[in-house]
């Protein structure tokens, strides 16, 4: 399949965004807080929308809404509910803010089906300054989160987690500006479920994590622009049938486990 | 008797220690019974009581898991605490591999028994509960702590994870405080025994 050279921006977008998340959704899993990255993603998607008011272009708006969203999880995240009420608060607003805004359609759909086939070199570019983030302080601030939940004693440093939740939130704002929110969310949470399945160790993980989320791109970019679909549910969908895939495999090994 | 419970605790000595303890801690009455205990470099305490008597939760606090008002602790210097729970945090569902969980506890698979030397490439979730317990156990013995906290630590061991512990613990010399139900396997293992007392009657807790 020849891709016309306005295809190759969206093709490299896409395969950025699906290393960042696959990697970050292998540390929010670590966490327990899967939540958090619907959260993010989310929170992202009313600071885009949100974005014209404050006079921004939509992904500093999206940026500027996860940062806020990082800012208050210390308090919501104390339960499961603080960061559902989050998420929920952000939808509603967000989807008030379409209904209202002169140029709430557009966003809208940026928002909620993903416009990778309108990407900019800025999302690009923003998506390459979050992975090169990722690579320099993943691998160290991942052994302090581990450290942390295996050997309570050896709490990670308060700025060790700063760290993390400013680059999860970042990480998925651009994604949901880029490729919309429910689209960052599936890639945050379904190539790091499937890694856990299927690896026997860490590093296989990340390899099968960050592999699962290229793949599932790649076969979703073509699909999609073959058959003329949105990019974003095909991603989606080719997702959740590996994960399901996977799962179905993987219980008669369970089953003997119990 | 090393401790009392009527508001007054005494501290139990050990002569054959250095005269400064490396820990002192003291228990005020309510919701526990009042309760004292020192701590000398190179001993090893065992604790024992009845249920809901605060074994657990004193470890807890020693360990700094778990702010009370109720206890207060002395420490000569800053200690560095190797602390072992009841239910030591297990990697569930995690790709965690016994080699994982040596490299994130900062330590070499040379410190494993035979039996678990063979499980290195082995998921951390897919061990027995008595071959997690050991593997904790052997990152906490292995830990560079001044002093060891072990919450039952015979808790799922069978009896070859029995001996083993029983010959790690003889070999070792950090200073370590024990809790136990099982007082009589303490006796074996510590160089004194200490009693935490019963919670005080409810007449006598609210006189």
């Amino acid at each position: 399949m020849n891709l016309d050279g306005i295809f190759h921006l969206p093709l490299l977008t896409g395969g950025l965004a699906a290393l960042l998340l696959a990697w970050c959704g292998l540390i929010l899993r670590l966490r327990g807080e899967s939540l958090a990255a619907l959260s993010y993603a989310q929170a992202g998607g009313l600071g885009m929308v949100a974005a014209p008011l404050l006079g921004l272009p939509p992904l500093p708006g999206a940026l500027l809404g996860a940062g806020a969203a990082a800012a208050l999880k210390p308090w919501l995240a104390r339960s499961a509910d603080g960061l559902i009420a989050l998420l929920l608060a952000t939808w509603g607003l967000s989807l008030l803010l379409i209904a209202n805004l002169p140029s709430g359609d557009h966003v809208g759909r940026m928002m909620l089906d993903g416009q990778l086939y309108f990407t900019r070199q800025e999302h690009a570019l923003g998506l390459a300054l979050a992975l090169a983030a990722a690579l320099a302080l993943l691998p160290g601030l991942t052994l302090g989160i581990q450290r942390e939940q295996l050997f309570p004693t050896q709490a990670a440093s308060k700025a060790q987690n700063l760290q993390i939740e400013l680059l999860l939130a970042a990480s998925l704002a651009v994604v949901a500006a880029s490729l919309g929110v429910m689209a960052a969310f599936a890639l945050a949470f379904l190539p790091a479920r499937m890694a856990f399945q299927l690896a026997s160790r860490w590093s296989q993980a990340l390899l099968f994590a960050l592999a699962l989320g290229l793949t599932a791109h790649l076969v979703a970019f073509f699909l999609a622009l073959r058959f003329d679909q949105p990019y974003a549910p095909v991603l989606t969908l080719i997702l959740l049938i590996a994960t399901a895939g996977i799962t179905w495999f993987k219980a008669p090994e369970k089953a003997l486990s119990n | 008797m090393p401790c009392s419970n009527n508001g007054s605790p005494r501290l139990p000595t050990s002569p054959e220690f250095d005269a400064q303890p490396l820990l002192s801690l003291r228990r005020h009455a309510r919701p526990f019974a009042a309760f004292a205990l020192e701590l000398h470099s190179g001993e090893k305490v065992g604790l024992y009581g009845i249920n809901g008597s605060g074994k657990s939760t004193l470890l807890r606090r020693i360990a700094g898991l778990q702010p009370s008002s109720n206890i207060d602790i002395r420490a000569q210097g800053k200690l560095a605490v190797g602390y072992q729970a009841q239910h030591p945090p297990r990697p569930l569902g995690w790709p965690i591999s016994v080699a994982d969980y040596l490299r994130i506890a900062k330590l070499s698979a040379q410190v494993l028994p035979e039996r678990l030397q063979a499980l290195l490439h082995t998921r951390c979730d897919a061990l027995s509960g008595g071959q997690f317990q050991q593997l904790a156990l052997c990152v906490t013995l292995n830990s560079p702590a001044d002093l060891i906290l072990l919450d039952e630590p015979t808790h799922h061991l069978d009896q070859a994870g029995a001996a083993w512990l029983s010959a790690s613990l003889g070999r070792h010399h950090a200073t370590m405080l024990m809790v136990s139900h099982d007082s009589a396997w303490l006796a074996l293992h510590c160089t004194r025994l200490v009693e935490l007392p019963p919670l005080p009657h409810k007449d006598e807790a609210s006189a």
